[in-house]
């Protein structure tokens, strides 16, 4: 029984397997992949996909511009989101900050109309008290 | 002269006040990673600048204070500790919204943050020990803000000592571009703001203790009762 399973598998796999490689970008499958190995000492996180892009647009200059027209578009998406996300935060900040600036002015210039008050108290019982 | 260069202050902050948010919308890039919360940074770091100052003001006048007895000293220490809390109170609602944006979470207790909560609940005390200490708590007061102004190497390189979550001290001497332009920009308006902050918080707590003088002295002679 698991011998006709196998069989009937791999007589399958021709079936399933080539979509997959009927999608695979011709200019794709030309490319050596390990040129494009991550190498931490050489490597920022972003050369290996700078030099592929720029051997993929040697190979195919249209295929390039659709995979950059495509990472566009993901990034626009995520930081449409991210933009949405942080803006709040970005107000609230800003927000509080002058709220506690323009308190604290508040609790000087009440401090200041107290004291101005307290002059003129001074001076009226300074007056009264010798008779002018 | 003293009028001057306070209405000087007065209009370079208002003019870097009015330019700062066209720079940290317009003209700073946007940090790779950390994207549109990064903005907050231009308010918040320069808030903490001028927290550490205030601290220092605050101590170097207590210790004038205490070594000379003279009570101009004690009018400075006692405005530089209120800009603490202010500036403080700044840095500790600014941090955590930030936080929240970019961590997830708007507080972890990283040595970097504990510090500066630390520090700023020192000059919380120096504060309130001023209002309500009653007479001769000037003193007490004086050696509080030496303590304080103890903890501020602690909280500069919390980031060094340990393992933190809050960003290195490193970010700002890094700064490039049109994002360096943009913090310098805030660190100026906000300097000439502190200065005249603490300009007028100085000549409002001389002016009331003068008048507690008067008012004893009237007594004094006789002219009130």
């Amino acid at each position: 029984m698991p011998s006709l399973v196998l069989a009937v598998a791999l007589a399958l796999l021709p079936l399933v397997a080539a979509p997959a490689f009927a999608e695979a970008p011709a200019a794709a499958r030309a490319l050596d992949l390990a040129r494009y190995d991550f190498d931490p000492a050489k490597d920022r996180a972003a050369d290996v996909g700078t030099r592929f892009l720029a051997d993929l647009d040697s190979a195919s200059p249209a295929l390039g511009a659709a995979v950059r027209e495509k990472s566009r578009y993901d990034l626009q998406d995520e930081e449409a989101a991210k933009f949405v996300r942080q803006r709040k935060y970005v107000i609230a900040a800003y927000a509080v900050l002058w709220m506690l600036l323009a308190g604290f002015a508040m609790t000087m210039y009440r401090r200041q109309t107290r004291l101005q008050l307290a002059l003129d108290q001074l001076e009226a019982r300074l007056r009264a008290s010798s008779g002018t | 002269m003293k009028r001057t260069i306070f209405l000087a202050a007065g209009a370079l902050a208002a003019v870097g006040f009015a330019l700062l948010p066209f720079f940290v919308f317009f003209r700073a890039e946007l940090a790779y990673d950390l994207y549109f919360n990064q903005k907050i940074f231009y308010y918040h770091v320069p808030a903490a600048f001028m927290m550490f100052l205030s601290v220092f003001i605050c101590g170097f006048a207590s210790a004038k204070f205490l070594i000379s007895r003279q009570p101009r000293w004690d009018d400075v220490a006692a405005a530089a500790g209120d800009l603490v809390v202010l500036f403080g109170a700044l840095v500790l609602t600014s941090g955590p919204i930030w936080g929240k944006a970019a961590w997830g979470q708007y507080w972890v207790w990283d040595a970097r943050l504990t510090t500066s909560l630390l520090l700023w609940m020192i000059f919380v005390a120096y504060a309130l020990l001023r209002r309500f200490g009653g007479p001769g708590s000037e003193r007490l007061a004086a050696g509080l803000a030496l303590f304080g102004t103890a903890d501020v190497p602690l909280v500069y390189f919390a980031v060094n000592f340990w393992k933190t979550q809050h960003p290195t001290n490193r970010v700002v001497p890094n700064l490039v571009g049109e994002m360096r332009t943009t913090f310098l920009i805030g660190a100026g308006a906000y300097l000439c703001f502190f200065l005249i902050l603490l300009a007028a918080r100085i000549a409002l707590g001389r002016s009331e203790r003068r008048l507690a003088e008067v008012e004893d002295l009237a007594v004094e002679i006789g002219r009130l009762e």
